[in-house]
Formats: C-alpha cells, structure tokens, sequence
C-alpha cells in the first residue's frame, strides 16, 4: 500500500446520512431499544456473525429499506443458529463474517 | 602561457563534471542537483517501498527537468509506484497519461500492459479489456501481448463469461506456439472447459422449495443447519398462528402471524441466495485454480 496520504476512499456502508422515512426510523428505533437494554443483558456476545444480528438489521434497513431490510433480518435469524455454518470466512476474533453487501441477491 | 592559465579553470571544472560521483557530492559538500541525481533519489524511495515519497521526488523530476530525454521514464516511474502501492485507478490514469505524451516511449507498451491490469483489480473489465486488446493488436510480436490476452480471460472468467475467456486462451494458443508458457496456458484451458460443465443450483427452484416447505429450500443448496433451523421456526410460528385461528382468536394470530412473516419470507429469500453462493463457492475454487496456473505467466 502507498505509505503517505493517498485516495480518500468512501465507504458506503458507513455513510451516516440523516434518516427522514418514518418507518426506518421506527425500525431503527426499535434495534436501537434492543441494542441499548437487552442485549447487554447477562454480557454474552451471544452472536456468532460480525456484524452482529442487530448491527446487521440495522445497516440492512438503512441501505435496502424496511421491506428487503425485514426479509434479510428473518433470514439472518435463521441462519444464526447452533448448527455448523459452513462457508463463511472466520474473523480473527473467531466469528464468521457475514455483511449484508455478501447477502443481496440482486446485486447492483 | 598567459592562454594556458586562463584555460587551466575551465579545465578543472570539466575534470570535476567528468569525476564519478561529481554529480551527487562535490569536494566542499554541496550537492549539484542534477537530472541523474533527482532520479537517483527516487529509484531509491521506490526500491525502498516508500512510494508516495517516491511519486513526489519523480514529480520533482519533471517539475525541475521538463525537457530531459528520460521524463519518460519518470513518468512511467510514477504510474508504476501508484501501482505497486495499489492506488489503481490513479495508475491507470497515469499510465494513460505517459501513452499520449510519450506515444514513441520505450515504456508506453508497458505502460498499456499496467494500465489494462489496473484496470482490471479495479474491476474495470470494459475498460480493461479494450486497453489490452489495443495492446495486443498493436503489437503482436511484444512480450506483452499473450501476457495481455492471459489477462483478458482471467477478466472473462471473473465476470462468469467463461466461454469468452476460453476463446482468449485459445487465441493465445493458436496465435503463439512458441510461448514458454503454452503447457500452463493448456492447463487453464482445461479447467475452463471443466468449469463451463460444472453443477448449479436453481437459486428460483431453492426459493421455491422453501415456499412450499420452510427450510428444505436451504437444504438443497447443502445448508442442512439453517434448513433445520428454518423448518423449527417457521413451522412454530405457522403452527401457532393456525392454533389461534382454529381458536377464533384472531388478535394473537395477527400477531403470531405477523411476527412470523419475515422469517417465512426470509427462508425463501435466505434459500435463493444460499443456492447462489453456493454456485459461487464452486466457481471461485476453480476461478482461483486457474488464476493460480495463470498468474506466474502475467
């Protein structure tokens, strides 16, 4: 890589843009409610995927919209589960990653 | 005797220009920046792998020294640093750039060479392929042209048309049968003939099975854990929304209901997109196998 100031490269999936529809911002709400009061709950990071089932939700809502962004959460959920997950890279951290931009079917 | 002594400065300056190491550090320490020098001290940033120095030291170059005979080369330099230190699109443009100045340049063959592969990491293929096609056509008889052709089917192949990138290799085949690199190049052939037979999951028949019956739409595609798993859940939520419905209690089975629609809809969209990567997954094994054959020829 170049040692010295080179391209500034945006990424589109940490573009912060403010949120006017008012379905996502229940959504958003909603994840956020969760994120900040249950989840800590017991202090587990019970997840075995980065990013977690609910950052996951919450950037699938915010880039697809709140309908393909409910489809991608349920089948998130459903693969989330305890059984060997084959297929996915492994994170230093031991967790698969698993973004939402691996997970469109209609890819731009 | 008089002429002698008034020639005998001019003398000692042409032997101090003509000493080795004249140029870089003369006997009272101050440096003569001269061309050389300039492009001394960035071959040396580049060598090193300090290439944003090496890019501004090569600017400088053409900054102090616009006319040399090897701003060429400095141009080249900078497109070629760009590239190493991976800041693609700036390569190409850079490449592209030394090729309309300098179209007669020992370099501009190598420099389309690069550019086509810049454009290709960049993932570019149109571009890239118009770039080393040009390439290829213009000068046949150039180390670079199958090199180029090599990468215009590994670009064929990434873009899952590997019909196209078999007909490249072919070219190269037929149109260089003294190539060092032929055996490789059959090889690849081979593995793409093999690729273009290889079995494939109906994403549409995934999703469709997982309509009928949450989760075997997942085991089709081989995700055995999330078929079982999407069988439990949606069959919990069905089971209990026909439970309340069955018990005329219409509210909880909206609510059931409701609650059990995304994961329903999410088992036959999550079986699609399983069933795609897993041709994906089949794919990109025999993507890499090949590129890992092409690779030491490019």
């Amino acid at each position: 890589m170049m040692k010295g100031p080179g391209e500034t490269v945006r990424d589109p999936e940490r573009s912060e843009e403010r949120e006017t529809s008012s379905v996502r911002l229940a959504m958003l709400g909603m994840i956020g409610i969760y994120q900040q009061f249950v989840s800590p709950i017991g202090g587990v990071d019970r997840c075995g995927f980065r990013p977690s089932c609910s950052n996951y939700g919450r950037q699938a809502i915010r880039d697809q919209g709140p309908f393909l962004g409910v489809i991608l959460i349920g089948d998130r959920q459903i693969r989330c589960n305890v059984f060997e997950r084959p297929g996915y890279p492994r994170l230093p951290n031991g967790k698969l990653y698993d973004p939402v931009s691996d997970n469109l079917l209609f890819e731009p | 005797m008089k002429a002698r002594v008034r020639r005998l400065p001019i003398v000692l300056l042409l032997l101090l220009a003509l000493a080795p190491g004249a140029s870089l550090c003369a006997e009272d320490g101050f440096v003569l920046l001269t061309g050389d020098v300039q492009l001394k001290i960035a071959d040396a940033f580049m060598e090193e792998g300090e290439y944003y120095r090496a890019v501004t030291e090569y600017k400088k170059f053409l900054i102090l020294f616009p006319d040399s005979a090897r701003a060429d080369y400095a141009s080249f330099a900078i497109g070629l640093a760009h590239f190493k230190g991976e800041e693609f699109g700036t390569a190409a443009r850079n490449f592209s750039a030394l090729r309309q100045k300098f179209p007669a340049s020992g370099y501009a063959v190598e420099a389309a060479y690069l550019e086509g592969i810049s454009q290709w990491r960049q993932k570019n293929y149109d571009k890239a392929r118009a770039t080393l096609e040009a390439l290829a056509d213009a000068h046949p008889a150039s180390d670079y042209a199958p090199r180029a052709l090599l990468v215009i089917g590994l670009a064929a192949l990434e873009e899952d048309k590997a019909e196209q990138g078999r007909r490249v290799l072919q070219r190269v085949l037929d149109r260089y049968p003294d190539y060092a690199g032929r055996e490789s190049v059959r090889e690849a052939a081979a593995l793409i003939d093999r690729y273009q037979d290889l079995p494939e999951k109906s994403p549409v028949l995934a999703g469709i099975l997982s309509a009928v019956l949450p989760g075997s739409g997942y085991i089709y595609a081989e995700h055995y854990g999330d078929g079982i798993t999407a069988f439990l859940v949606n069959g919990l939520f069905i089971a209990g929304t026909a439970a309340a419905i069955h018990q005329e209690n219409y509210a909880v089975a909206g609510i059931v209901g409701g609650v059990g629609v995304p994961f329903y809809l999410g088992n036959i969209y999550g079986s699609a997109n399983a069933a795609r990567k897993w041709n994906r997954r089949i794919r990109n094994e025999i993507t890499r196998e090949i590129r890992s054959i092409l690779d030491p020829l490019l």
